[in-house]
């Protein structure tokens, strides 16, 4: 009888700390998902806010890229304004040509390697399309960062749609 | 009479020790199969940790130093360098290898000119676009 109590103790001692066992090692694994989810999730946004910035606010490498006509490996950043905020449309015009066949060579400038990445050039009352380059995800994604951005073309204030996305 | 009983209650100890040993031998095992995997994880996500902060911040500062034009300086100091971690550039991203783990994080620019190793303090400077990084 004494026997079969001990048994018994043990046993269910036994299936408590199997229980608390798994437990634990389902909350790490919880924890260390939760934790690299939400760290991707930031270096996208660092990542979206810096080429953002490219673009708006640099006029690229070198200054006057434009002149080439294309983008190739002489052009190391890119960049779409003359001043801070203001478009040159011969920028927007090459960015916009070279959409089919240097999609990737222009991501990897703005430092959006691992993500797809779409810009939009709209009017004030997003009646208007003027410019679109690369790819959106029209909503269907979770991981996506959709942000906008005041600039000028042609003297008038345009928005500037751009979405980073995937990954 | 008593004789037997006493060898049956012998054998039962015998029995109830055999389980009790087994099943606390097989709490050890696990339990030590646990911590190690854990602290081979701790070992693996704190070098994941120190990887990715320090590729992530010297390509912040680059970006930044870019950002801010020609003429734009900043003294870069890592808070935590240690010595096994390597760090390199390569075109538009900048790696930190580290003995479990390695990261990348991209840079705006590629026209980087990288003078000598990097180490714990590094110089960034924006020469007429073109990001030089010197010792500090």
């Amino acid at each position: 009888m004494r026997g079969q109590m001990w048994v018994f103790d043990f046993s269910v001692g036994f299936l408590v700390i199997c229980f608390v066992l798994v437990m634990y090692i389902l909350a790490w694994n919880e924890l260390v998902l939760r934790w690299s989810i939400n760290n991707e999730h930031n270096i996208m946004k660092t990542s979206a806010y810096f080429a953002a910035e490219s673009l708006l606010t640099t006029p690229g490498e070198p200054e006057s890229w434009e002149t080439m006509g294309y983008i190739d490996g002489n052009i190391s950043a890119i960049g779409l304004v003359n001043g801070r905020n203001e478009f040159n449309t011969l920028k927007l015009d090459i960015l916009v040509a070279e959409n089919l066949s240097k999609y990737e060579d222009i991501k990897a400038r703005l430092g959006l390697q691992k993500y797809e990445f779409g810009l939009r050039v709209v009017d004030f009352s997003k009646d208007t399309e003027y410019y679109e380059f690369g790819k959106f995800s029209n909503g269907d994604l979770n991981n996506s960062i959709s942000f906008e951005r005041m600039a000028i073309l042609n003297g008038e204030p345009v928005i500037v749609e751009m979405e980073v996305w995937g990954g | 009479m008593q004789a037997k009983q006493k060898k049956e209650l012998k054998a039962q100890v015998s029995a109830e020790f055999l389980v009790i040993y087994s099943v606390l031998l097989t709490i050890s095992v696990i339990g030590f199969v646990i911590y190690y995997g854990g602290s081979l994880n701790y070992f693996q996500t704190s070098d994941i940790l120190s990887a990715t902060k320090d590729s992530h911040s010297i390509a912040a500062a680059i970006n930044y130093v870019y950002l801010a034009g020609d003429g734009a300086e900043y003294s870069f100091k890592f808070t935590q360098k240690s010595n096994y971690t390597n760090i390199t550039i390569f075109e538009y991203s900048v790696n930190s290898e580290r003995p479990h783990a390695s990261s990348s994080a991209a840079i705006l620019n590629g026209d980087v000119d990288q003078d000598g190793t990097i180490d714990s303090t590094v110089i960034i400077r924006n020469s007429h676009g073109s990001i030089i990084i010197e010792p500090g």
